[in-house]
């Protein structure tokens, strides 16, 4: 079931991108190397990455290299995996959930032209290593499988202090209380927490994380999980983690419970996917071409597998 | 529907990079840019790529002027993303400006300076007045104009280099004395900046800064943010030999020369709490290529941070984080075009927090 | 003459990293580098792997001869401040012996300590294992790496996330015991 994009991705792209000449060709000067990363740069991510599942949460400062696709875009965790993968290695790229979405599409084209070898699948289940921006995979990962989130802001007290060196003071002090009063003042004001994604999320009872914009859905999953989540945020130059079998808890007040996004209807019933018809699911509100609000599954890779069960 | 689009991402890539190329090509009768044309007739755009691409690569940074169509933005991107495939393996020794072979210097602090002032080659007291022969210039004519240069120019041998202003302003006792650089210039490309940071981090990352960021900055202490009141001590154009242990003997060699632009402003003076006498500030700018007003503005801020870092900053010029996190043009750049991605997720999760609080309030 | 050995060559050091990184995702989860060492201990094997010219390291009991010292790049520093450090773990730690625990805005200074023993998987040194990585608590017996590591060790992790992280290598094996771990049966055991 392994489909193997890789050969076929090289061919587009070396017709298309035309810049990537992989370190065979010898008609030109300049060429680029296996992970496209010069080797320094590696061994600088891996050893950030290594205190980063040493401490868990804290966010470890690096250099954070320029990539080729701009910053937002994913390079923070396009440098984790390169730093990670290995030519025997199972890559699957998502993006809003989707396997197909142009960033993951583009993020995969990259692997696969710069790191031959190593297999693209779509399947979440034999995937060893999965990119990812927005989403955690609906299919529960599995102990030993890792999880790349690409993270925009890494820092959940941006929201009440700009300064990073004061935050750095904030976070060694395990000093969160301004953003508890943020969170208070939410629900006085609202009588809600309005945070919608980018849940502040307290990692084995010490820091507090921004995990990604993943939605609040997919924040349980971080929850002692089996596998291992990694985190880049490549403009803000910071990794940090949540190993295996950690606390990961979403902050919340006693009487007002975290909680997930509603898929309920009017009249109650919990709304299900169009297609596969899954209840349970994250599920993206689409208009269709009539004008009316139709709901899918946001996990394209598990809408399919959905459907292929029910045939 | 949004469904289908997304399905369809693989395919629409493609079009895409073959639009941009067409995009590139679809005059029928022009001749493709040749790498020597950019380099020399857009020298200040291939100046500017350079030094916000931070790799001293002028064949490269002409093929990314090329790529991008002349954006600044994307082509200082290409130099970028190169530069994280190459390691480093060596560090040239430290080299003093006063080396360089200049083609401009002057100093707006005094009429006459050590060695004269030397306007070379600048924009400065042009009259932006169309020339507008030049909307038909023929290749002959154009091949002309530098033969003919080249031919009435006395053959005198210049002095390679020249003395530093600020040497006699320091004879004086109007400035610092300089001291020995205690560490290591600060890489920023191998170590993560952690705030405080050292100046040399500081000015390594004003060096790439997108002129334009770094100008606007600068330009806000200049108009009242701040009040660095700066002297333009010295500035110079010219290029910087560099220097390599040669592989047998050890000794240094001269391996290559880098065009470099380089200011130094004086400023008003602070009282230091250890120094009996006062003397002026200095501020240093310094970067890749042929890019004064961007040099001018590094100098400028140099000289506010050094103030923010001792005292707390009163401007954002003066705040290290506020200057440093924001002048670089491949970060700015990234992350205003990443909102051009698609963002239903945490859309749909922000649907979802408003009606909840819509119905709370009801 | 020093032949170019696996543990110097990219595609090794990616497969040694991903075991490292295992190692610390799961406290206690031995590794058995001996497929990519060579002729190497795995001790070179972890340095070949995570130095360069921009970190520093310690080896104060000289585990490392001059000439792979030289290939690894690293400066030479010494144990209070160095970001890694080599002990051999076979003796006790020396008197005022302490490696550097980072700061609290910066816990990621605190150093890497590399600690070469005899055995791992075995052994009458039971360690009993609880925290981050761990699916409740976990039991590893080790053999011939002094028991005064762990003692000290405790106490420069107790004020997280101040702390060492620790890598445990044998000459073909390595185990980590990040910072946040607890190691629960301690006072039982010495
Ligand atoms: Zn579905």
């Amino acid at each position: 079931m392994i489909q193997s994009l890789t050969d076929e991705a090289i061919q587009k792209n070396g017709a298309s991108v035309g810049v990537l000449n992989t370190a065979s060709s010898e008609t030109n000067r300049y060429n680029y190397q296996f992970g496209f990363l010069d080797e320094y740069a590696k061994k600088e991510v891996r050893r950030t990455l290594l205190k980063a599942v040493a401490i868990p949460g804290y966010q470890v400062p690096y250099a954070s290299r320029e990539m080729p696709i701009a910053r937002g875009f994913g390079t923070g965790g396009l440098q984790i995996t390169l730093s990670l993968i290995g030519s025997n290695e199972i890559l699957k790229v998502i993006d809003q959930g989707s396997d197909d979405s142009v960033n993951a599409v583009n993020i995969r084209k990259f692997v696969a032209t710069t790191c031959p070898g190593v297999t693209l699948t779509r399947q979440t289940a034999e995937a060893t290593l999965i990119q990812s921006r927005h989403r955690i995979p609906e299919k529960r990962l599995k102990f030993g499988q890792i999880l790349v989130l690409q993270v925009p802001y890494p820092d959940p007290l941006v929201v009440v202090e700009p300064s990073e060196e004061k935050r750095k003071i904030m976070h060694g002090d395990g000093d969160y209380a301004r953003l508890w009063v943020k969170l208070y003042e939410d629900m006085v004001k609202f009588k809600e927490i309005t945070i919608s994604h980018r849940y502040p999320t307290r990692i084995n009872g010490f820091y507090v994380i921004d995990p990604s914009p993943i939605p609040r859905f997919d924040v349980p999953k971080l929850h002692q999980a089996e596998a291992l989540c990694l985190f880049g945020a490549g403009r803000e130059k910071k990794i940090y983690a949540v190993p295996p079998y950690t606390d990961a808890e979403p902050l919340s007040f006693s009487d007002i419970p975290f909680r997930v996004e509603d898929f309920t209807d009017e009249q109650g019933n919990r709304r299900t996917c169009q297609r596969c018809g899954s209840m349970t699911s994250f599920l993206n509100e689409l208009i269709d071409s009539k004008g009316a609000k139709v709901y899918q599954c946001s996990d394209s890779n598990y809408c399919d597998s959905q459907l292929g069960d029910q045939k | 529907m949004g469904y289908i689009a997304i399905k369809g991402g693989e395919t629409a890539i493609g079009q895409a990079q073959e639009l941009l190329e067409f995009l590139r090509t679809h005059s029928f009768t022009a001749n493709p840019l040749s790498l020597d044309q950019i380099q020399h007739q857009l020298h200040f755009l291939h100046s500017r790529v350079l030094s916000e691409g931070g790799l001293y690569h002028p064949e490269l940074a002409s093929l990314a002027i090329k790529q991008s169509m002349g954006d600044t933005l994307e082509a200082a991107f290409y130099l970028r993303a190169y530069r994280s495939t190459r390691p480093r393996l060596s560090e040239t020794p430290l080299q003093g400006g006063k080396n360089m072979r200049l083609i401009r210097r002057i100093s707006a602090a005094f009429k006459d300076i050590p060695g004269g002032q030397m306007l070379g080659p600048t924009s400065d007291y042009l009259q932006r007045l169309f020339r507008f022969e030049l909307l038909d210039e023929s290749p002959e004519q154009f091949r002309k104009i530098a033969k003919s240069w080249l031919q009435e120019t006395p053959k005198e041998a210049l002095p390679t280099t020249f003395p530093k202003v600020l040497e006699s302003l320091r004879q004086e006792g109007l400035l610092p004395s300089v001291s020995e650089c205690p560490n290591r210039p600060f890489d920023i490309t191998r170590e993560p900046i952690v705030f405080p940071v050292t100046r040399s981090a500081a000015l390594a990352t004003m060096a790439r800064a997108e002129t334009g960021s770094i100008l606007a900055i600068a330009y806000s202490n200049m108009r009242g943010y701040g009040d660095i009141h700066p002297t333009v001590a010295e500035l110079r154009v010219g290029y910087l030999p560099v220097q390599m242990p040669h592989l047998v003997t050890g000794e240094l060699i001269e391996v290559g020369e880098i065009l470099m632009t380089e200011c130094e402003v004086v400023a008003m003076y602070d009282a230091e709490p250890n120094q009996n006498t006062p003397t002026f500030g200095l501020g240093y700018g310094a970067c890749f290529g042929h890019n004064e007003v961007k040099a001018i503005a590094m100098a400028i801020l140099d000289r506010a941070l050094q103030k923010g870092m001792k005292h707390s900053p009163d401007h954002p010029s003066e705040d290290p984080e506020f200057v440093l996190l924001h002048i670089d043009g491949i970060e700015s750049m990234g992350f205003a075009s990443h909102y051009k991605l698609p963002h239903y997720v945490t859309f749909q999760s922000d649907l979802d927090r408003l009606r909840s609080t819509q119905n709370q309030s009801r | 003459m020093l032949a170019i050995d696996a543990i110097w060559q990219a595609e090794t050091q990616q497969k040694i990293f991903r075991a490292l990184l295992n190692c610390m995702s799961l406290p206690g989860e031995i590794a058995d580098l001996s497929p990519y060492l060579g002729n190497s201990s795995a001790l070179l094997g972890v340095l070949a792997t995570l130095l360069d010219g921009t970190v520093s390291l310690s080896d104060e009991d000289e585990l490392i001869s001059q000439q792979v010292r030289h290939l690894l790049q690293a400066h030479t520093a010494s144990s209070e401040i160095a970001n890694f450090v080599v002990k051999d773990a076979t003796k006790p730690p020396q008197e005022g012996f302490l490696p550097n625990l980072g700061e609290l805005p910066n816990p990621e200074k605190g150093a890497t300590l590399i600690l070469q023993g005899e055995t791992l998987g075995v052994g009458d040194l039971p360690l009993l294992l609880r925290g981050p990585g761990v699916n409740g608590t976990r039991k590893v017996s080790i053999a011939e790496f002094h028991p005064e590591w762990f003692i000290h060790r405790q106490q420069w992790v107790e004020n997280f996330p101040l702390g060492i992280d620790l890598f445990l290598v044998t000459f073909t094996q390595v185990m980590a015991i990040p910072r946040a771990i607890t190691i629960e049966n301690l006072k039982l055991k010495i």
